[in-house]
């Protein structure tokens, strides 16, 4: 346990400190896609620990996206504020869909929330007026607390990496609380958590709002930081991203996605120059993971420490 | 005595069978109340009734003067009605003690008066679900696994499970099935504990010795419909009843 804790603190120490050693502007660059990456990955590990596959993840980023460019581009709303609003309005979206969405499971929710994304994305791309179409938005703002602007790629990556932080670290105290006990027992035996005084619907919702705000949220820091929105970045694919980095990184703990992420965000840009290879290092990767490491990377891990213990 | 759960007119059907057919009875306050009948007569469809999980096709579930049908089984459930199942229903990959701590914490999710915090929480959960595995002389086993469990200690842990949650009205559903003779002798002492803790009982069973010892008021139903209901002696001696057990494999004790 206290090795855990000097390992997590060790490992935050690193995230926080390594831009004041290295000052390179590429890696920082990666550092902040990670720190998103890990935001809605982990965000959807939410959803994958409740048992439900929502395939709408990439959607809700791409609304909070929308969202926070639209406030600040069209109505001149501060960053400050359109961001928590990016988060809101996706969370209040999930808490008006989650009702309806929840109450079907396994393939049927994924259709469902499939559906759902395909609708937004088809919105982002047909709404011309609003959303600029598919040749999208350009020349989104930087975000700016405060009066000043972030335009040192430095305080995206604190950012990013703080609100990666948030989100991790609210994964954990959910999972870990009471209510982690209660979204665990649903998962394991409906009929019979019901049975015992528990509303299933009501706290799969309040999860699937959780998981958007915090997707929204990464929309926000995605859109200003890179200064330019397409609705393809919010597309079925993006959702596949997030779902891999789950796998590989292992579903059952929170910290899957984030090492997922750390391993799998790097990947397209080191494989730049192998652009076909691309998709092909993917699938293998998957294939690898899926057969040999079925609980992914954490889950592998764990089965190390516990052989190492049975010694 | 007032009526306390009250079944009136209660009917559900499935396609053209009518597995539960114009029931209306009351149970009184302290009572034990017993539901036999031959298998498929409609005893659990009327405990589902009862407990939200089907929607009646017709009639009502009065509670304490209250109109709860159509409530959901966890609204029911946070209202002091809570069963068990036919089949074992348990958190298999959880201890015993933690099955019965975690039953306590579902429904401590919904107390207003214990928002404390998630540790004082577990707190209560650990001492009231050791007292509730004694009652239910579990407590021996209760670091065991509980997909280990032999099937009638298992099926005794969903009795715990649903005692932890502090019920009003328990309704069993065939408790004594794959007990043996002791242990179903002990589930009669239990039932007695029970109801002097003010926990009312609601009994489906097979094993006619017990119901018939333990129950104040027994209905029997056949096909669905209610067909004798009153003290055992009298259920004992009704002749529609001795004729819907004719040929059948139960026996009237
Ligand atoms: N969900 C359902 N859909 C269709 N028919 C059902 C359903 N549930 C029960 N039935 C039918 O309703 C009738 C009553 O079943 P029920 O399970 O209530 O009987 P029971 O009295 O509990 O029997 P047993 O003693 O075998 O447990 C049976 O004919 C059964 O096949
Ligand atoms: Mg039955």
């Amino acid at each position: 346990m206290t090795l855990r804790i000097v390992v997590m603190v060790a490992i935050a120490a690193m995230a926080i400190g390594w831009p004041f050693l290295l000052e390179n502007r590429y890696i920082t660059h990666i550092g902040v896609l990670i720190a998103i990456s890990i935001t809605t990955s982990v965000s959807l590990n939410m959803m994958l620990r409740i048992g439900q596959l929502s395939v709408a993840q990439a959607a809700f980023m791409g609304l909070g996206a929308y969202t926070s460019t639209l406030l600040v581009m069209r109505l001149g709303v501060p960053f400050l504020l359109a961001f928590p609003a990016s988060g809101l309005l996706v969370a209040a979206i999930a808490a008006a869909i989650g009702p309806i969405f929840l109450r079907v499971k396994g393939v049927y929710f994924v259709l469902l929330t499939f559906a759902f994304g395909e609708g937004i994305v088809l919105m982002f791309q047909e709404w011309v007026s609003l959303f600029g179409g598919n040749n999208g938005i350009h020349g989104i703002p930087k975000a700016s607390l405060f009066g000043t602007s972030m335009v040192s790629l430095r305080s995206y990556y604190f950012f990013a990496l703080g609100l990666a932080g948030v989100t991790l670290f609210t994964s954990i105290v959910i999972f870990r609380s009471a209510i982690g006990t209660v979204l665990d027992s649903l998962n394991e035996n409906e009929a019979l958590s019901q049975s015992l005084g528990v509303n299933p619907l009501s706290y799969r919702v309040a999860v699937f709002a959780v998981a958007g705000f915090f997707t929204g949220l990464a929309g926000s820091i995605y859109a200003h930081y890179t200064g330019f929105l397409s609705p393809d970045a919010f597309s079925f694919w993006s959702f596949v991203d997030m779902l891999v980095i789950n796998v590989i990184g292992g579903i059952g703990s929170p910290f899957g996605p984030v090492i997922g992420a750390i391993l799998l965000v790097p990947l397209p840009e080191l494989l730049r120059d192998v652009r076909q290879y691309q998709m092909l290092t993917y699938g293998l990767l998957l294939l690898t993971a899926v057969l040999f490491l079925p609980s992914g990377i954490v889950g592998g891990l764990r089965e190390l420490q516990r052989r190492w213990r049975a010694r | 005595m007032t009526g306390f759960l009250e079944l009136s007119g209660l009917s559900k059907r499935f396609r053209g069978l009518r597995a539960v057919d114009d029931v209306s009875c009351r149970m009184d306050e302290g009572e034990l109340f017993g539901i036999i009948g031959p298998n498929g007569a409609g005893k659990t469809t009327l405990f589902n009734l009862i407990t939200g999980t089907l929607r009646p096709t017709s009639g009502e579930v009065i509670f304490r003067g209250d109109r709860i049908t159509g409530l959901k089984p966890d609204a029911v459930a946070r209202r002091g009605i809570v069963r068990t199942f036919q089949a074992t229903t348990i958190f298999r990959d959880a201890s015993v003690l933690d099955n019965v701590r975690r039953a306590y914490l579902l429904r401590a999710m919904y107390q207003p008066g214990q928002l404390g915090g998630y540790r004082e929480k577990l707190r209560s959960a650990e001492t009231e679900a050791g007292e509730v595995l004694e009652l239910l002389e579990l407590h021996r086993m209760s670091g065991q696994n509980a997909r280990e469990l032999p099937y009638g200690s298992q099926k005794l842990l969903g009795v715990a499970m649903a005692l932890a949650t502090r019920p009003r009205v328990l309704l069993m559903d065939e408790p004594a099935a794959g007990l043996n003779p002791n242990e179903t002798r002990a589930l009669g002492g239990l039932f007695q504990r029970l109801r002097s803790r003010g926990i009312n009982i609601v009994l489906v069973e097979h094993d006619m010795r017990l119901v018939m010892s333990v129950c104040d008021r027994i209905l029997v139903l056949n096909y669905g419909r209610p067909i004798a209901l009153g003290r055992p002696d009298e259920i004992r001696a009704d002749p529609q009843v001795i004729e819907a057990y004719l040929g059948g494999a139960d026996e009237i004790a």
